[in-house]
Formats: C-alpha cells, sequence, structure tokens
C-alpha cells in the first residue's frame, strides 16, 4: 500500500517531521550504513523488525518513526558526479527486499534520495502470508547518501527484513544523431528578453520597467502567453504581471526584436497571468486582453493600441477565488446573438468550486454573461478528480474557439464512458450555453501532468496535443468536434522523446498545424528531484492533416530546463516554469511559441546545473519567443516568401534561401546547402 | 424590489413568457415529488428574472453538465442571462451533494496558499452559503438540505452588486426548494 502524503518542496511532510528526525538521529535503532560503488556493486543487510499494527499515516517514510520504520544509509558512489555519469553511462540501482511472516503482512521499501526524492514502494505491493518480497529499481541513482527504508504498512507482528542491493553500470547506448533538418524542415531563432536596463543602458540591449515597476520581470515569465496584432505585427508576451511588448525589425537579417514593458495599470500582483490576442486570424480586431488572477482584485483590461492605452474589462472584484483562468475568442456560430457589439465572441474560463465554467462576453470582453459549467469535479486529497462519465477534474487548458464558431476547453483527466481517465475537451456548439465532454479514445490520462491544447484548421479541422499516460508527445487529429479521433501520433519519435510538458497547438490552413512541446529523451519520473533529464524546445508541423509531422528541435544546445518539471502546483524548486507555454500564427503563418528559458546563463553549457538543486539560472523562467524564420508556415499561400518579406533568412546569409520542395520552390544559388533547394 | 420600467410591448412578452413557464415548467417542479431531482428551469420565474437583470426573459435552456443539471435563463440581452446549476442529490453513487459540498468547502486538508479557493461566507442563505468572485463571472454557492446550487448572474461590471442580485434570486430559489420538500 501505497503511503500517501502531500508534496511540498519535493519532499513528504508532516508534522511529525522534527519529531521523527531527533528520533532518527539516536542510536536506538542502530542506523546501519553501507556503502554501494561500480567497484563493490553489491551489499546487503537486515533491518530491524517493523510493525505490530495497522499503520494508517502519511509520509511515514519520511518521518521513520522507531518500531515502525527502520532505516539504512546507504551511500552511493559513482565514478564521476552523477549530471557528468549519466552522459555516457547509465546504472540501475536494484533493492531486492524479502521478509517472512506468520500473518498476513504488507512490508514496504522506500529509498529517499540524496535529493530528498522518494522512490517506491517496491513491487509486487500486496499482502501476503510468509514468505514476502518487494523489489525496487531506481534507474541512474544521484550519487550520496540514501537512506534505504523498511516500513510497516501491514504487520500484525514486529517483521524483520534483509536488503539485497546491487549497482549495475553499463554504456549508454549511442543515441541516435539527431536527423538532419529535412530539406524545407521549419526552422527557428530564439529571442530572450533583454534583463532590466541598469545605469547608463538604453534599449534595445536592454528593457525598461513600465513606469512605477522596479523590474520588467523578464525573468518571472512562468507560464507565459503570447498574442500577435495581424494588423501591426507586433507581438507580445505575457511575463508575471507585464505585457512584453516586442517589435521585430525584419528588415536586419537575423530579424532583431525590441522589447518594451507595457505592463496595463490595472495589472497589478498576478498568481495566473493571462494574456490573448483576439487576432486577425479570423477577422478578429487585433484586440489584446491581458487577464491577472491575485490574491486581492482580479482584474482584466484590453488594449486596441498594442498596449499604448489599456481599458478595464468586467470589473475588480474581492476576493479572487478562482484558479487556471483562460481567455479566448472567435467567430460565433450560425445561430450569433443579435445584439453583440463586438465581431467575436469572447470566452473567459476558469475552475470554480466543484465546476469549471466559461462566461462570454458580446461587447469584446468589456462585460460579461453568466459563468456556465462545463462539468462538475471533486477535490480529494487537493487533487481535483472527475466525478463521473462525461466530467472532468478541476485544472483545464486553454479555451479555443473554431471558425465555425465551437468553443474548445482541453483538459487533460476527463471521464469517457467507461469511466476511465482521458484527455478530453469540453465542446460548446451553441456559443457557450451548453457544454459536453469528447475525450481522445487513446490517450491515456497523465497525472500529475500538464494541460493539453486544442486548435482548429481553416475547415475546422480539430487538433488536439497532449502529453500522454506514458509521457509521450501525442496529437490527434477530429474532422467531427471531437466526436471521433484519428489515431494519434507520436510527435517525438525522431527525437526518442520520452517525456513531453506543456503541449500547445496552433493550425492554420485545414491542413496545417503546429504542436510545440518541451521534449527529453531521458525516461523516468520527471517529478522526482533526482529526475536529471535534459529538456528542449520542440516543434512538430504537419501539412497534411496530422498524417504525417516533422519535428525540428527549436532550442538546440540550449536547453529550456535540466531536471525535473513540476506539475503539482503549490512551491517546489522544480516549478519555475509553472503551467504552460503558449503558440501563436502570424498573418504570414510563422509560427512563434512563448516559453520560459529555465536554464540560462551558466546553466546552458554546465550539465551538473539541475532545476531541484539550483543555482538560480537552472531555476529561471526567462521570457522568450521562438520565431520561425525557415520552412514552411502555417498558411500555403505564404509559401515561398519567406513569411512575406521576399528577403530570403539567415541560413542563406541574406539570400532567397526560402526553398520549398513540397512546394517546387528553389532556393538561390548562394545559400546553405539545407537551404538550396 | 427595484423594478424597471418596462415598455408595453415588452411587458406583455414577459406576460405570455411567465404563463408559459408556469404550465410548462414552474408549477409541474413545484408539484413534484420531493424525491424527484428539482428542474433548475423551475426554479426562477421571467418575472423574477427580468426585475433583476432588467431585461426580459426569453427562454429557459436546461442542459446537463456533468452531474450539474443546470439552466440558462436566457434573456433579451445575452448577456444579463442567468446560469443556475444545481447539483442533485446524489451527484455520484456513494456521494451525495452534501458530501460533494463538504469535499469543496471544507477540504480535510487544506489546499497550498496560492491554489486555495478564496470562497467568503455568506449569511442569512440556505443551510451554508459562500460566494465566489471572478473578473467575469461571480457565482454564488447555497447549500440547502440534500442538494446544493450554483447561481452565476451576467453583465454586472461590480461584484457588489452582482452579489446582492444572486442572493435577491437565490432567496426565491430556496423557497421553491422549501416548497418542494414540505409537498
Amino acid at each position: 500500500m501505497r503511503l500517501g502524503g502531500k508534496r511540498l518542496g519535493g519532499k513528504r511532510c508532516t508534522g511529525l517531521v522534527v519529531f521523527g528526525a531527533l528520533l532518527a538521529g539516536g542510536s536506538a535503532w542502530g542506523q546501519a550504513s553501507s556503502t554501494i560503488s561500480t567497484g563493490a556493486p553489491s551489499v546487503a543487510w537486515d533491518f530491524q523488525p517493523v510493525g505490530g499494527g495497522t499503520v494508517v499515516n502519511v509520509g511515514i517514510q519520511d518521518v521513520c518513526p522507531p518500531g515502525l520504520c527502520d532505516d539504512h544509509d546507504l551511500q552511493v558512489t559513482l565514478p564521476a558526479p552523477a549530471a557528468t555519469y549519466y552522459q555516457t553511462m547509465t546504472a540501475k540501482l536494484t533493492l531486492t527486499y524479502t521478509w517472512t511472516s506468520t500473518l498476513p503482512t504488507d512490508l514496504d521499501l522506500f529509498a529517499i534520495s540524496p535529493a530528498g526524492a522518494d522512490h517506491g514502494p517496491g513491487s509486487p505491493d500486496d499482502t501476503s502470508t510468509g514468505p514476502g518480497m518487494e523489489v525496487l529499481t531506481v534507474t541512474n541513482p544521484l550519487d550520496g547518501l540514501w537512506h534505504i527504508r523498511s516500513v510497516a504498512s501491514l504487520a500484525p507482528l514486529p517483521t524483520g527484513a534483509h536488503l539485497v542491493a546491487t549497482l549495475s553500470v553499463a554504456p549508454l547506448p549511442t543515441a541516435p544523431p539527431p536527423p538532419p533538418p529535412a530539406p524545407g524542415a521549419p526552422a527557428f531563432l530564439i529571442y530572450p528578453a533583454p534583463n532590466d536596463c541598469a545605469a547608463g543602458q538604453t534599449p534595445p540591449a536592454c528593457i525598461q520597467p513600465a513606469v512605477g515597476s522596479t523590474t520588467a520581470s523578464t525573468h518571472s515569465a512562468g507560464e507565459p502567453s503570447i498574442g500577435v496584432d495581424w494588423k501591426t505585427g507586433v507581438s507580445f508576451i505575457e511575463a508575471g504581471n507585464h505585457t512584453l511588448r516586442v517589435t521585430f525589425n525584419d528588415a536586419l537579417k537575423p530579424a532583431t526584436a525590441f522589447w518594451e514593458d507595457r505592463r496595463s495599470p490595472f495589472s497589478r500582483v498576478s498568481l495566473d497571468p493571462i494574456l490573448f490576442t483576439d487576432d486577425g486570424h479570423y477577422g478578429g480586431t487585433n484586440r489584446t486582453f491581458a487577464s491577472q488572477l491575485d490574491g486581492a482584485c482580479s482584474e482584466t483590461s484590453f488594449t486596441d493600441d498594442d498596449a499604448t492605452t489599456w481599458l478595464p474589462s468586467q470589473g475588480c472584484g474581492l476576493p479572487a477565488g478562482v484558479d487556471h483562468q483562460t481567455l479566448g475568442g472567435g467567430n460565433y456560430t450560425a445561430t450569433a446573438p443579435l445584439h453583440s457589439a463586438y465581431p467575436h465572441a469572447v470566452y473567459y474560463c476558469s475552475q470554480d468550486i466543484a465546476t469549471a465554467f466559461c462566461a462570454r462576453s458580446d461587447d469584446g470582453g468589456v462585460t460579461f454573461g453568466p459563468g456556465i459549467p462545463l462539468y462538475t469535479f471533486t477535490t480529494i486529497n487537493g487533487v481535483d478528480l472527475p466525478l463521473a462519465a462525461g466530467t472532468c477534474g478541476g485544472l483545464h487548458g486553454h479555451v479555443r474557439v473554431a471558425p465555425d464558431g465551437s468553443a474548445y476547453v482541453p483538459n487533460k483527466n476527463c471521464k469517457d464512458a467507461n469511466n476511465v481517465s482521458r484527455p478530453g475537451v469540453a465542446v460548446s456548439t451553441d456559443n457557450g450555453l451548453s457544454w459536453t465532454v469528447r475525450t481522445v479514445p487513446d490517450a491515456v490520462a497523465l497525472s500529475p501532468g500538464s494541460d493539453p491544447a486544442v486548435s482548429a484548421g481553416l475547415n475546422n479541422t480539430l487538433y488536439f496535443g497532449y502529453a500522454n499516460g506514458d509521457g509521450h508527445a501525442k496529437i490527434a487529429v477530429s474532422h467531427d468536434h471531437g466526436l471521433t479521433w484519428a489515431k494519434s501520433k507520436d510527435a517525438g519519435t525522431p527525437f526518442g522523446i520520452q517525456n513531453a510538458e506543456f503541449a500547445e497547438v496552433m493550425a492554420g490552413d485545414d491542413n496545417r498545424a503546429a504542436f510545440a512541446f518541451l521534449g527529453t529523451p531521458t525516461a523516468g519520473d520527471t517529478q522526482s528531484a533526482d529526475f536529471l533529464g535534459v529538456w528542449q524546445l520542440y516543434v512538430a508541423f504537419t501539412y497534411d492533416t496530422g498524417r504525417t509531422w516533422t519535428t525540428v528541435n527549436a532550442t538546440p544546445g540550449d536547453p529550456v530546463q535540466r531536471g525535473c518539471i513540476w506539475n503539482g502546483g503549490g512551491s517546489n524548486p522544480c516549478r519555475n516554469l509553472l503551467d504552460f507555454n503558449d503558440i501563436t500564427v502570424d498573418r504570414f503563418g510563422r509560427v512563434l511559441v512563448g516559453y520560459a528559458d529555465g536554464c540560462t546563463g551558466p546553466c546552458v553549457t554546465d550539465p551538473s546545473q539541475n532545476a531541484s538543486t539550483g543555482p538560480a539560472s537552472a531555476q529561471d523562467a526567462l521570457a522568450t519567443i521562438a520565431r520561425q524564420v525557415g520552412g514552411r508556415g502555417l498558411f500555403q499561400a505564404f509559401d515561398g516568401t519567406q513569411f512575406g518579406t521576399n528577403s530570403g533568412d539567415i541560413e542563406g546569409g541574406g539570400q532567397l534561401c526560402y526553398g520549398d520542395p513540397g512546394e517546387g520552390i528553389s532556393g538561390g544559388p548562394n545559400c546553405y546547402p539545407r537551404d538550396n533547394h | 424590489m427595484r423594478r424597471t420600467r418596462l415598455q408595453p410591448a415588452l411587458g406583455a412578452a414577459l406576460l405570455l413568457l411567465a404563463s408559459a413557464w408556469g404550465a410548462t415548467h414552474g408549477r409541474r417542479g413545484i408539484a413534484s415529488s420531493p424525491t424527484a431531482a428539482p428542474d433548475p428551469c423551475a426554479l426562477l420565474s421571467p418575472a423574477e428574472v427580468a426585475a433583476v437583470q432588467g431585461t426580459p426573459l426569453v427562454a429557459a435552456v436546461p442542459s446537463a453538465a456533468g452531474t450539474l443539471r443546470t439552466c440558462l435563463y436566457r434573456t433579451r440581452d445575452p448577456g444579463r442571462s442567468v446560469s443556475l446549476a444545481l447539483a442533485a442529490s446524489d451527484p455520484q453513487p456513494g456521494l451525495s451533494a452534501r458530501q460533494l459540498w463538504r469535499r469543496q468547502f471544507h477540504p480535510a486538508s487544506p489546499p497550498d496558499e496560492d491554489e486555495k479557493h478564496a470562497a467568503q461566507p455568506v449569511a442569512g442563505l440556505g443551510d451554508e452559503a459562500f460566494w465566489i468572485n471572478t473578473p467575469a463571472a461571480g457565482a454564488l454557492y447555497v447549500l440547502r438540505g440534500p442538494v446544493f446550487f450554483r447561481l452565476s448572474l451576467g453583465g454586472l461590471r461590480d461584484a457588489k452588486p452582482r452579489l446582492e442580485r444572486s442572493k435577491g434570486l437565490a432567496r426565491q430559489i430556496l423557497l421553491r426548494l422549501e416548497a418542494r420538500s414540505t409537498r
């Protein structure tokens, strides 16, 4: 039986921690210790008897109270620090734990890593009479002191146990080289936000904080959202409660970016920032909204002049009471309300108590209608879970509206008709008056995990990107508003991606879509403080309605994160990126991904840095835009035009290197080979 | 009671709608068996909605959002519509509405600081009531007997009048729930 507990800062905590620590520090239980290394790869010991009753507790393996738990300290020694060693080698620490009982007994084995991560219990985790056994395997164990603990879950009589630990190592299988960019494959340039201007500095080398602010908050851009004004081409990325305006100059090669802090005066403290631009994709007015959820006064404001001036939306109230809001908008369905004062419906959706809801605005976000429930959920041990078939858990992704006016709110954990938890979408085909939950049948819910994302193409083909239960980056396509789905495709396959986070999807032409995600080829528990995976931003494109996907690494050589990415809420060293990224498209079909870069400065090249242990450069959240500069975009009409500039790209040294074999277009003669198609 | 002046045509439309509502929803809902789940579209009258929202009701549209039974009281100005969601007495086998209420408003373990729901207690409504405010759509939750409901009004910019008007409609809903339970 897994002994539960509430995670806080990556460690299980109870009120007994201090009490337990004092006792554990004593010698009454004769804390034994031993060492295991590649030179001495096996060690065994006996645990003291534990039990004498049925244990009902939380986090007992962390407290390790005498009588119920026995600790053995195991020093794991590697030939080099783990972060370095595991670049070329892999190791497996196998703990085989056995006992004998005369009554039904369930002992559990836990291993607490030097970083404080819990591993365990072992498997099988069951109750047995007579011989009992659990095996716990830790892949790529950290070097340092581990606490190996024998815990009584159900032990009517005090029961001792025996443990054999073995450490096996092997060279890391040679990873296949990253696939060379296919001819015409999309390419990205990375635009990180500059630091605040110091005395004597002036933009564009730095950013001037908005009037009244001491910082532009560029390094506090966890869960950023991004938008583009299609009329002016100006981009926005939200960094906390600062709206950063980014003007790209495509007359220069490569294009330069000018960053300004255009914070709305109505955006004060924020816990959940959201930006949404009702761009010209389907006739929007290019109005940009900044929504801030905070502990004192939740506010939404909007701008029609690229954040030069802001106007407040529906009022500020006390107190803020909900979570995970999202703003989106688009066409009405054929049955549009007669009295709308704005061409698009604007939706505000949020988690409420027992339900999530969406409210629709017919006046461009000035006022909203009532909040209409999407589904019901219940909160168990702090986790919002779907109640029954056709419902979802509390937290949802970003609302998106299809060209036909159908509105979609994605959710990572919904229950299908058979009560199986799967990613899905709440769908409204009546302008948000009612909602129905539809799930992706071959998707498996990942918990904890990040939100899925959804976007519809020109003829309403729906693209749904998500991190699957196995951690893989999957994307599914539906042609009937989510009633049925084609088999999901694994967009991370070309790079051997084993874990994905922050799925973001943007569709263009009906057969084209882009799917951005953070991915790592490292398998294992991404929530563990021990996780050593290196994450990059990948963007997959389809030009054939999801039948095939071309995936590119948008950040080669510049990791977005080293180590864990925490999805559990609350505070944790690995929660620097918060809950999501964002993606958009400009009027030329160019894809822009807004993301928080968690690994900056020395972290980029130092593999020993890790989000769970720091330093700050490995726990950053720098506002960054990945901007497409090559390959085909999301609108066929602009294929071969270098996104409307007709001026070449950086890979070609200023030549017209926008060749696109898919369209039979060749680049100039002096382009680099990869661009000279 | 605050009452807006109605145009004659508007008043006639309201009367027609009210009579239709009474025939198809109201009387049947109130007179139905106490053990049947209440019809959320039978818990407010057109006149009550119009009086509070200042725009006539054009339809009461029922739907189900998961285990919530909802009714959208659509007004002529759609932004001023009213949403009423009712948690049935048994939203899930083994989980009563009261238990669901307790889980949401009185969790065993308090949520993390940045995730907690700032529910503001509201006195004098039902067995217990809370107001949840958002930038777009505040909601009033009221528990009464074996059911609870969520009421959300559209079109109001400020939280205070939104809450006050919600309380007014909630009292009407409670009266009808009470009438059902005593029959």
